[in-house]
């Protein structure tokens, strides 16, 4: 992300241009993508499967009904995919799986989000069979994160959407539109 | 929904996978505490090396694992630049006692912050060092890609606008401490609490008792360091809040209705109003400025909040920006001296943030989105 000093440009030009380099930006958002083996996982547990699938349905209706940015859900899903994967869970805490789908939506929503509901109000939208206190979900939060080793910037489907945009040259507001909206 | 049995949720038992215990360290002296909770100076025990451990506080039972923390995390993961403090590592505390386990984020130890410093007899800064030392600024561009406004994030300088910024004995400058960004406003909450800034950085609509306002309250602050930079010393340095006012009104001119349309009826207004005609003073006081600075700062430190719309404050925004990338980069020596120069661009909206800093040989500017 290079900008340089010397163009006299207008205002806009400054950041328009700042954070978007080229190839490099590309390379950099490949080298970081990992391949997530859970899928390979899912095909031979269904029972992990279904609470995944259930999972991520509530965390996707949870985040239509606060009208978090498509970003987050993205976010969401892969946290608590990564998670998903690392982690073993036990077949006999099922509460489990969905107690780390409220951890893994509420860490997204703090990453991305203005306004953050309180960790109640987060599980009141939606029937789900588990209401966690807000301790046993810092505990878990604590848990994800530390089992994803902190990281909270992984590429996403919507980097790379928001990198070709850009290179197709809408810099203004109709691709910012696109974006928010895609 | 049925609620769990007490008991039966006991995520305690599982550990904290992939983070290291914090016994791995010694602490040796708690070395600062503040809003952001305590730092400790400690000793790696396997290597023998000193770093500072900064133990995240977790007051808040509602919110969970706290969002400040969650975003300086993952600024520093993101950020790896000789002027930004090294996030080394997270350890977390064994968890013996049930809910006090802690976290502690581990950085690499810095000697000295800015203002201990500024204080210190017989250190080895000049002054007009630490004057190139402090040319940081926090730039808040607000909106400028959305355009929509909705809430405001601010980069708030804790009690002064340098205690963020840490000193090696190398004479090394990082910045530090990101988890102050903070979210102030939104627009859930039309009406805000007007005790949000930093008396010294607050705007007159606050000071005045407004509680409706919008993003022109951050331009406020950025011009007031803005100013501060270049003056050396801040310029409104307020004891309490009469004092702070009659400190503005001194500089930019009593408000009336002709230069603030409205002003009058701000809820403290009558108590507040100068008892004599003030007027505006600022070309005077800072003629010793760049003339660009100064037209700047005019546009910044503007008394009536209406008048610093949108559009002014990202004309304004870009202009500081290349205030300090083509101005004064080039006249001025700066580029003798690196990390003299960084900037903190948030965009609020998304609370994307991105961080601009000199490249190592200080040749141009490099901006990190984050």
């Amino acid at each position: 992300h290079f900008l340089n000093n010397s163009s006299p440009a207008s205002p806009p030009f400054l950041l328009q241009s700042d954070m978007f380099s080229d190839e490099q930006e590309l390379t950099s958002l490949l080298g970081k993508e990992h391949h997530n083996p859970l899928s390979t996982c899912l095909q031979t547990n269904p029972a992990l499967d279904f609470a995944r699938r259930e999972a991520v349905e509530w965390m996707l209706k949870v985040n239509s009904h606060y009208s978090f940015s498509a970003l987050t859900a993205v976010l969401s899903v892969n946290y608590f995919d990564r998670f998903l994967f690392s982690f073993r869970f036990q077949n006999d805490k099922p509460w489990m799986v969905q107690l780390a789908a409220v951890a893994c939506l509420s860490i997204a929503a703090k990453v991305e989000e203005t306004h953050v509901p309180f960790l109640i109000d987060l599980q009141q939208v939606d029937e789900s069979r588990y209401l966690f206190e807000a301790k046993t979900i810092k505990k878990m939060e604590i848990l994800v994160l530390s089992t994803l080793g902190w990281k909270m910037n992984p590429p996403t489907p919507l980097s790379f959407l928001d990198y070709f945009t850009r290179r197709l040259g809408s810099k203004d507001h109709l691709c910012w539109e696109f974006l928010s909206k895609s | 929904m049925a609620m769990a049995a007490p008991g039966q949720l006991n995520v305690n038992e599982s550990p904290s996978w992939g983070s290291r215990s914090v016994d791995c360290f010694e602490k040796l002296e708690q070395i600062g505490e503040g809003t952001y909770g305590q730092v400790y100076m400690a000793r790696e025990i396997k290597t023998g090396e000193i770093v500072a451990l900064k133990k995240i506080r977790m007051d808040n039972e509602r919110e969970g694992f706290p969002i400040t923390a969650i975003r300086e995390i993952k600024i520093l993961k993101k950020l790896h630049h000789e002027n930004v403090i090294n996030l080394k590592e997270i350890v977390t505390s064994p968890d013996g006692n049930k809910y006090k386990g802690g976290i502690y984020m581990v950085f690499e130890y810095m000697d000295h912050d800015l203002t201990g410093l500024a204080d210190r007899p017989g250190m080895r800064f000049t002054v007009p060092q630490i004057k190139l030392l402090t040319g940081l600024h926090y730039c808040h561009v607000n909106q400028v890609l959305h355009r929509d406004i909705k809430g405001v994030l601010l980069l708030m300088p804790s009690k002064d606008t340098c205690s963020n910024l840490l000193i090696d004995n190398e004479g090394n400058l990082k910045l530090a401490d990101f988890g102050l960004a903070r979210s102030f406003s939104n627009e859930h909450n039309a009406n805000l609490t007007n005790r949000v800034i930093t008396l010294w950085y607050r705007p007159p609509e606050l000071l005045l008792g407004t509680t409706r306002y919008g993003p022109a309250v951050d331009m406020w602050s950025v011009g007031c360091i803005f100013a501060e930079l270049l003056h050396g010393k801040p310029i409104f340095p307020g004891k309490d809040e009469p004092e702070q006012l009659n400190k503005i009104f001194e500089l930019c001119g009593a408000p009336d209705e002709v230069n603030w349309p409205g002003v009058s009826k701000t809820p403290w207004y009558n108590q507040f109003k100068p008892t004599r005609p003030m007027k505006r003073r600022l070309r005077e006081v800072f003629r010793h400025f760049d003339r660009h600075a100064l037209e700047l700062l005019e546009k910044m430190l503007t008394l009536d909040p209406a008048q610093k719309g949108q559009d002014k404050l990202w004309i304004c925004t870009c202009c500081l920006c290349r205030f300090f990338l083509v101005g004064n980069m080039s006249r001025s020596n700066l580029q003798a001296n690196t990390a003299t120069l960084a900037g903190i661009c948030i965009f609020h909206n998304s609370l994307k943030h991105s961080i601009w800093l000199p490249s190592a040989d200080s040749s141009h500017i490099i901006l990190y989105a984050l």
